[in-house]
Formats: structure tokens, C-alpha cells, sequence
């Protein structure tokens, strides 16, 4: 996509340095110009002031090392004049490399990101995140990302407080925030809203983790800026930014779980195009292979999986523009539990009763039916203008393809021909003016839109579950941000007009088209206050309104997993829901941090699935009929997470999180209310023993209380009762010159604890995972 | 330069939206593996006058009650017994008891008496692996009596279960695809 002019200045940019080059080489013959002196000082990113101490600096032309001082500084002395190259490192601290080029003496200040919370799993929000300054946000990333490397995204997750995941079976991982999931949160991969069929339980987000250098969760209504169905969060796939020096850089991951005999591997590479500056890429490319998962007493025949990834992206930028174009494949097979497909109720009863599923057998990598088959495309093209005074213009195109097909257990020879074969497409513009500061606000405006296909391919022999349907979504939207002393504050407001044609054959095999119209509207008010030091509070309202869905609308069959039939409302209205979170963080360095968040979420017509009073007879038995119907619904809670310095190098970390979900208008508990969770842990940390660096220790234990909030006429069963599983983890690293590579053993449920989840929907059939041994090696270069 | 760009970005993103394929659906999906009605055929001896029992349920899932046929059976017969498994969804009705038969190591029927009911059946056909499927079976009734009598059709049993062969469920395992009540008289 390069301009002609592009080419001018990329034609003129290789002339000058061939000319500077030869410069270079004139220089060179004469005398080495090797007398140049650079002083440095590390400080931290986020205050841009505070020093860092005993860092790490290696110089990989001059291959020697130094070391910060309380100041944070450091010197360099005998640099050659040309492009030099460091490496940063620091305990707690992401390692970085800076390069730039030097011809004379320089003073340098490089800014690493030092979280001294982001040890272990407590990931505390850093205070000055200029992003979302109001809202209760959690981050993975370095540590805490890489010691879940190899797991899928929901699933990993699940060490962050008020964030739990809905499952089915070890395979199928939905995210949950505050007891909200599917269409109700939003999962945003790479700066593009992830389409595909998220009303499903069992359908899990398609997204390779491996593509993320940070993954977020931000626990509020965030609608204004990410869109319409961020009701109760945003998961946020972040990739790393690309390198600041055009070689070749790269990491490759290598994961191996026993649990399953698993393996998973992926490779990222990255760098630039000599002799274009201004042009990086990076390519990267995951696999993994998972047979039946064990729980402490049988195999769970047909759990395995399959996922394969690659996705590839481009980037241009001068100080004007930048252009990114970004693809990404992911494909995925992945086993349901065999003793998990029911025929009726009376099946159900006696699967129920049964200590081990019915059909178990011995391991296998084998997948066999039922099972799921998922394919996902997503290509994106990205252009930044930016203006002189740091305003910019941002136009985000993306495209996305998504095919999700079930195979089932059929009668015939219909065993490879799909019961559910979906196909949705979709297409997404947004364009976004984020202006400069003008006095003390800073903000943006911008417009969206969203068009999608859904299409059933023909040739299932099953009736479609959900119909076929186009949809446009227009949209604008505002935000704003003050800085004022001691607060900030930001508010927000977002319209979106959706349309919708849905189209299926009825009873009578006629064609109806029905069309839907839908104002939904969506608002932000936020402060950040610091009054004293160490202290800030933040507190977040927002609303935000979701259009009822496809199947919410126009389901009518049996849901065979759930042994009961649904019928959706066509008449249903748009849901509305109020958020608020107030969040506390306290945090002390090293010595002690904690973060307290409160929420409450009003959700004004909620649509749930309500049973009717009769079963409804058929050929297969009888059946209870549930149909989507809207009441008014709170959720709130408590997510609480601190990190205690008990003694120098040895830190004690807690998370809690307590949730409470009402049907108000009915006076009864919301299902899948995840229940209260309280997990500990004690790490001890040696900075190192000869060349290995970082050494951690950690033990940790998680509580899991049984749900004890539950309407009984709502579900299958009883939720499970309490259960209790400990951990043990190491993880060291070891920096050879340039490279690195990180190391990191675990052993989950070390006592292979036999127990059930409430969140899990094969618990009505089966036991959960038992112990698993991780083994995770990662090679930076 | 920026103004191209972002000119090419629409223009780009605008031929993608006319690339769509936004047609109507052409056909409806026509339900297959659907059994709509199951009839159970019972002879006596003489060959006279058969006694049918039947439960038809025309559209499934939906809400019209599904109507269910029976008749009074003699005290002390033995009848052989014949079930008929039709789609009647389409015309004219598809005949599943084929499939059933070809895949006859994936079928077996179990049939469950109320207590009260005197009534046995056993099973007068054979699978290619010498495991009943209960097409065919011989009905013999005792003395008068009235009770329920369930119907069952599994998918993929444990036909090697204990006790399976012989009609007792408990062991059987699969998916129920049919569970039919009859309330039954012998009189």
C-alpha cells in the first residue's frame, strides 16, 4: 500500500544512508572513532522519575555489561561512533532492548516497565494508565502471562480476581467477568472486535493467546470506546509492539502439560526490512496437540484437541503515518466428552448416578464425534495520521470469517456430516479523531460501523438452531478526559442504530424475513482520585445497551446437551445495564500493594431462559421447555487482591472474589453465579545462583466454596460442593548475551483432588481435571 | 498522501462489502433422522385381528400434544410382536425401521413393564453379532391386569452389559431416541 510519494521518501531514505554509509567508510579508513562516552539513566515508565537500581545493562556490540546505581545511572565509555545496541534487565521488569544510533557523546534515559506488583499472579492495575483511567483494570503480561502460555485464552484468565470461565470439559474455556460472559462482555483481538458465534456456552473465543504480549481484562461497562455488548468487560488481546531495531528478533515457546500429554508449541519472529527504516514485520505460528484429559480416577474419553494458528503482520510508519496490516488464521477440533451426549432426561438421571461417564475407555489423542470444528479468519488494516501537535486520525478496517461446524452422533452414515454448519462474516470501519490536549482534555470522537452475515450451509439434515440473518450497525461515539490536580476525570457517550434481517423457513416451509431496528445507546462517567501518597481511587458508571441476539430471538428446537428445549421471543427488547466499580489500590513498592473493587450491575430487561411449568412430550420422552424472557437483574460484588512483603524476598499474595446475581422481579438467584473464591500463595524469590536469574518459588492454594445461591427449578442438578487445590511453581531465567530463556515447572492440582466446578457444564456427567504437570520452556532472541 | 491512504483504506473496505453474499436461503433443511411414529404390532396365534398400539407425534419439539393409540390385549395369549418405526413428517412416510435394522449393532429396544401389568416380552430377532434388537418379539400376557408400558429405543448400548440381552436396561448405557408411554388393559 505504499504511495508513490512513500516511495520518494523510503528511494531518498536509502540514498542518504548509502551516502552516510560511505561517509561512515570514509571516516572509517582514516581513524576509528571509538571515544565516545554514554551516560545513561533507567528509569521507571510509569512515573518517569523514579530510578532503578541494580539494573542490568548489556551492550551487545561492545559485549560488556554494567550495572545501575542508586541513581539509576549508568556509564558506557570507548562507544564506537555507529548504531549501538543494549539490553536491559531488571528484576520484575520485562527485559528491553533500545538501540540508536550514536556519533558523539550521549546522555541517554531509557524507561523500563517496573511493576512491582506484576510478580507472581497479583496483577494490580498500574495507577498512570492513560487508557482507562477509571476502570479497574488487570493486566497479564510478562511473568503472570508466560506461566500460562500453552492454555487457551479463557483459561488463562482465570488467575485474575472477578474473572472466572465457563467450561466445557478441559477443551472449552469461556471468560467470565463478574458473572457475565458471552454476548455480555466483549474480547477485542488486536484492536478488532472478535466475531463470531459467542451466544453459545460451549463456543470458546477464537484466539491464539500466543499472538498476545498482554492480555487485559477491564472489569466495567466499557461500551463508550470498544462498542455495544461490553455490558460487564472487555478482554483486550494486546500484541507487543514491534521492535525499535530492524533484526531479527523472536521468541519460541515450548509448553508440555501431563494432563492430557499435551504439547504445544509456537514461534514468533519479528524484525525489519534492511535498508527500509521505517517498514517491521513479525510472523508467528502456534500448534498444539491434547488427547483425553484424566481426572484422578478415569480417562474423559473424547476430550482431546487440536489447534493449529499462524498470523502474520506488517507495519509502516514514519513520523507522519502508520500502517499496519495484520492476518491471522485459527483453526481448531476440538472432542466433547462421548459420555456427555444425552438422548432425554432419563439419560441424564442416570448419568447423574453414575460415578464414571458412560463409554469411558483408556487414553487416546483420538477426536472422535461429538466434537467441534472451528475455523477463523481475521484481517485487519490499520492507518494513523498524526497531526503536528499530537492529534490523530485512526481508521481501523477488519474482516473477519468465522465457520463453526458440531458433528454429532447420528444414525445412517452421517457421521461426517455436520449438525450445525454456521458461516458469519463480518466487516468493521471505525475511524477515531484523538485530539491533542487542549487545555486539560484530551479525547476522542468517532464513528463504527459493523455489517455481518450469518449463513447455515445446507446439507446438516437438522433444522438450523439459529437462523440466517444480516445485520448493520452504524454507530458514533465521544469521550473525553480531564487531568486536573489532584483528579482525572472522563466521560463518555456512544449511539449505535442496528438493524437486523433475520431469515428462515417457518412451519409451513414459507420464507420469512422479518427486520429489526434497535436504538442502543451507551454512557461513561469516571474519576481518578490521589490524594495521598499511594492511594488512588477510581470509580467508574457506566451504561450500556445490548441488542438481544439470534438465538435469543429465534431459537425453537431441542438443546441436546442441556436436555431441554428452547424457544426464543421474537418480541424481545434491547437489554439495558448500570454498572458501577469503585476501585481502592494502596500500593507501598515492594512492601505491600492491594486493590479492593466493588461493583454493582443493574440490568434492566435481562433476558434468561425461564422454564415453562409443563414438560413437553415427544417420540424421545419428555422434555422441560425453557423460553427466553426478560426481567430486571443485579449483580455485585467484591474482588479483593493484596501482596505482602513478609520478609526481604519472600511475599505472601492473596485474591478474593465474592459475587451476588438477583432476579429481582422473580425474588430468585441467577444461574451461574460463579461462587466465592479465595486463593493464597507464599513465594520466595533469589535474585540468583550463578547464572540462573530470578529464581521463584511458589506454593499456592486455591478455595473454591459451593454455590450454595440457586433457584433449583433452573438447572439439571445440584451445584457441586467446595473444593480446595494447591499448586507448586518454579520459574528461573538464564541471559546469555543477547538472548534469554526462561524456564517455568508447575504442578496444578498437586494432590490430585477429585472435585466438580459449577461452571463447568460437563460436571453433570463427569469429574474434573486431575493433577497436571507443567512444563514451560521460552527462548528470546 | 494521507488523504490517499485514506481514501484507498475506504475503497478497500467498500469492495469488501460488495463482495458479500447476502442471498435469501433457498431451501428449507430437510429434517432427516426425524421418527415421527412408532407402532407396535401385536398377533396372536391365529393371525386374527392384530392389536396395534401407537404413538405419533407429527411435529416434534413443538407444542402439539402427540396422540397415543392403544387397545385392549386377552389374558393368556401369546402375541408376536412387530414394531414399525415411520417418519411421517414426509410424503409419503419414510420407512425407519430400515435404518434402525442396518444398523442393527447400534439398536436395541427394551421394553418396561408398571409392576401390575402382567405382561413379558423376549426377543425373537438377532444383530450380526448375535445380540437382540427387538423389531420382533414374542408378547405373552398373564392374567387380567391394566398398567404402563414404556417403550424404549438406545443408541449405541452396551448390548455385552449384564443382563442386557435379556431386556434389562440397567446395564444397557446409549442415548435414548425413543420413550414411549402405552397405559395398557389386559382384559
Amino acid at each position: 500500500m505504499l504511495q508513490n510519494k512513500d516511495k520518494i521518501m523510503l528511494f531518498s531514505s536509502y540514498f542518504n544512508l548509502l551516502i552516510g554509509l560511505l561517509c561512515f567508510g570514509y571516516l572509517n579508513g582514516f581513524a576509528q572513532n571509538c571515544a565516545i562516552t554514554i551516560q545513561g539513566q533507567i528509569v521507571d515508565s510509569h512515573d518517569h522519575e523514579h530510578p532503578l537500581e541494580f539494573a542490568y545493562i548489556f551492550s551487545e556490540d561492545k559485549k560488556i555489561a554494567t550495572i545501575s546505581d542508586e541513581n539509576g545511572t549508568f556509564t558506557i565509555k570507548d562507544v564506537c561512533v555507529g548504531e549501538i545496541h543494549l539490553v536491559v534487565s531488571h528484576l520484575s521488569c520485562e527485559t528491553q532492548k533500545f538501540s540508536l544510533y550514536v556519533d558523539k557523546d550521549t546522555t541517554i534515559q531509557l524507561h523500563l516497565e517496573h511493576h512491582a506488583e506484576l510478580l507472581s499472579m497479583v496483577t494490580i492495575t498500574s495507577k498512570k494508565d492513560e487508557e482507562d483511567i477509571s476502570q479497574a483494570k488487570a493486566t497479564l503480561t510478562g511473568k503472570t502471562l508466560e506461566r500460562v502460555a500453552g492454555k487457551s485464552l479463557g483459561a488463562s484468565l482465570e488467575s485474575i480476581a472477578g474473572v472466572t470461565t465457563l467450561k466445557t470439559g478441559p477443551g472449552i474455556a469461556k471468560p467470565v467477568i463478574h458473572g457475565l460472559f458471552g454476548n455480555r462482555i466483549l474480547t477485542v483481538n488486536n484492536g478488532i472486535r472478535q466475531e463470531g458465534q459467542q451466544w453459545g456456552n460451549e463456543h470458546a473465543p477464537e484466539i491464539d493467546p500466543f499472538t498476545a504480549a498482554k492480555i487485559s481484562v477491564i472489569k466495567g461497562a466499557a461500551a463508550v470506546k470498544y462498542g455495544p455488548d461490553a455490558l460487564s468487560g472487555v478482554v483486550l488481546v494486546e500484541p507487543a509492539p514491534f521492535p525499535s531495531d530492524e533484526h531479527l528478533h523472536g521468541s519460541l515457546n515450548l509448553v508440555g502439560l501431563s494432563n492430557g500429554r499435551q504439547g504445544v508449541a509456537s514461534l514468533k519472529l519479528e524484525g525489519g526490512l534492511h535498508p527500509f527504516e521505517t517498514l517491521k514485520w513479525r510472523v508467528q505460528g502456534s500448534y498444539k496437540k491434547a488427547g483425553d484429559a484424566q481426572t484422578p480416577n478415569y480417562s474423559l474419553t473424547n476430550t482431546g484437541n487440536e489447534e493449529k494458528s499462524f498470523s502474520a503482520a506488517f507495519r509502516h510508519k514514519t513520523a507522519k503515518m502508520e500502517t499496519e496490516l495484520y492476518g491471522s488464521y485459527f483453526n481448531a477440533e476440538i472432542g466433547i466428552l462421548r459420555g456427555a451426549h444425552i438422548g432425554n432426561l432419563t439419560d441424564l438421571e442416570n448419568a447423574l448416578n453414575r460415578e464414571e461417564p458412560f463409554y469411558t475407555t483408556d487414553f487416546s489423542y483420538d477426536i472422535q464425534n461429538p466434537k467441534q470444528a472451528v475455523a477463523h479468519i481475521l484481517a485487519k488494516a490499520k492507518n494513523t495520521i498524526y497531526f503536528e501537535k499530537g492529534s490523530k486520525i485512526v481508521t481501523t478496517y477488519g474482516f473477519q470469517n468465522n465457520h463453526r461446524q458440531e458433528f454429532d452422533i447420528r444414525r445412517g452414515n452421517r457421521y461426517d456430516i455436520p449438525a450445525l454448519d454456521l458461516n458469519i462474516q463480518t466487516h468493521t470501519l471505525d475511524v477515531a479523531f484523538q485530539h491533542r490536549r487542549l487545555k486539560k482534555m484530551k479525547g476522542e470522537i468517532g464513528i463504527g460501523y459493523r455489517f455481518q452475515n450469518n449463513r447455515n450451509i445446507a446439507g446438516t439434515g437438522v433444522s438450523p438452531l439459529i437462523p440466517n440473518f444480516v445485520s448493520y450497525r452504524p454507530g458514533i461515539y465521544i469521550l473525553e478526559k480531564w487531568r486536573l490536580k489532584k483528579w482525572e476525570l472522563e466521560a463518555g457517550l456512544r449511539y449505535d442504530y442496528q438493524w437486523l434481517q433475520a431469515k428462515f423457513f417457518n412451519d409451513n416451509d414459507e420464507l420469512e424475513k422479518p427486520i429489526h431496528e434497535f436504538n442502543i445507546f451507551a454512557g461513561n462517567i469516571g474519576a481518578s482520585f490521589k490524594s495521598v501518597k499511594n492511594f488512588n481511587y477510581r470509580v467508574n458508571f457506566g451504561t450500556a445497551y445490548r441488542a438481544p441476539n439470534a438465538n435469543e430471538l429465534y431459537s425453537d428446537g431441542l438443546h441436546h446437551g442441556a436436555a431441554a428445549i428452547e424457544e426464543g421471543d421474537a418480541n424481545l427488547d434491547i437489554e439495558k445495564s448500570y454498572k458501577i466499580i469503585n476501585t481502592f489500590t494502596y500500593s507501598n513498592e515492594e512492601k505491600f500493594n492491594l486493590e479492593a473493587s466493588l461493583h454493582y450491575n443493574y440490568l434492566d430487561d435481562y433476558i434468561y431462559l425461564q422454564p415453562e411449568a409443563e414438560p413437553r412430550l415427544t417420540i424421545r420422552g419428555a422434555f422441560p421447555v425453557f423460553g427466553y424472557k426478560q426481567t430486571v437483574a443485579e449483580i455485585f460484588g467484591a474482588d479483593i487482591a493484596g501482596r505482602l512483603q513478609l520478609k526481604k524476598h519472600f511475599y505472601w499474595e492473596s485474591k478474593a472474589s465474592l459475587i451476588r446475581g438477583n432476579n429481582i422481579s422473580d425474588d430468585q438467584p441467577l444461574i451461574l453465579m460463579p461462587s466465592d473464591q479465595w486463593k493464597n500463595s507464599l513465594s520466595y524469590i533469589i535474585e540468583n545462583i550463578g547464572r540462573w536469574q530470578d529464581i521463584e518459588f511458589i506454593v499456592s492454594g486455591l478455595q473454591v466454596w459451593e454455590q450454595k445461591r440457586v433457584a433449583g427449578e433452573l438447572d439439571l442438578a445440584p451445584p457441586p460442593p467446595s473444593y480446595f487445590l494447591t499448586d507448586f511453581e518454579v520459574s528461573t531465567r538464564i541471559l546469555m548475551k543477547a538472548h534469554e530463556l526462561k524456564f517455568h515447572v508447575a504442578i496444578r492440582n498437586a494432590f490430585d483432588i477429585q472435585y466438580r466446578s459449577y461452571l463447568n457444564r460437563l460436571r453433570y456427567y463427569a469429574d474434573d481435571t486431575g493433577q497436571n504437570v507443567e512444563l514451560r520452556i521460552k527462548y528470546i532472541f | 498522501m494521507e488523504r490517499i491512504s485514506l481514501i484507498t483504506l475506504t475503497l478497500f473496505s467498500l469492495l469488501f462489502f460488495a463482495a458479500c453474499n447476502k442471498d435469501d436461503p433457498e431451501d428449507p433443511e430437510v429434517e432427516e433422522e426425524v421418527i415421527t411414529t412408532l407402532i407396535l404390532t401385536l398377533t396372536p396365534p391365529s393371525g386374527n385381528n392384530p392389536i396395534t398400539l401407537s404413538f405419533t407425534d407429527e411435529d416434534g419439539e413443538d407444542g402439539n400434544a402427540p396422540v397415543i393409540t392403544t387397545d385392549t390385549l386377552a389374558p393368556n395369549v401369546t402375541y408376536s410382536g412387530v414394531i414399525t418405526l415411520l417418519n411421517e413428517s414426509v410424503s409419503p412416510a419414510e420407512n425407519i425401521t430400515e435404518e434402525i435394522n442396518e444398523e442393527a449393532e447400534k439398536h436395541q429396544f427394551f421394553f418396561d413393564t408398571s409392576e401390575d401389568l402382567n405382561v413379558i416380552f423376549a426377543y425373537e430377532d438377532e444383530d450380526a453379532d448375535g445380540n437382540p434388537i427387538g423389531l420382533e418379539t414374542t408378547v405373552t400376557t398373564g392374567d387380567a391386569s391394566t398398567g404402563k408400558l414404556t417403550v424404549l429405543l438406545r443408541h449405541e448400548p452396551s448390548k455385552d452389559g449384564d443382563n442386557v440381552a435379556d431386556g434389562d436396561i440397567t446395564n444397557a448405557g446409549g442415548e435414548t431416541d425413543i420413550e414411549v408411554d402405552f397405559p395398557v388393559i389386559i382384559d
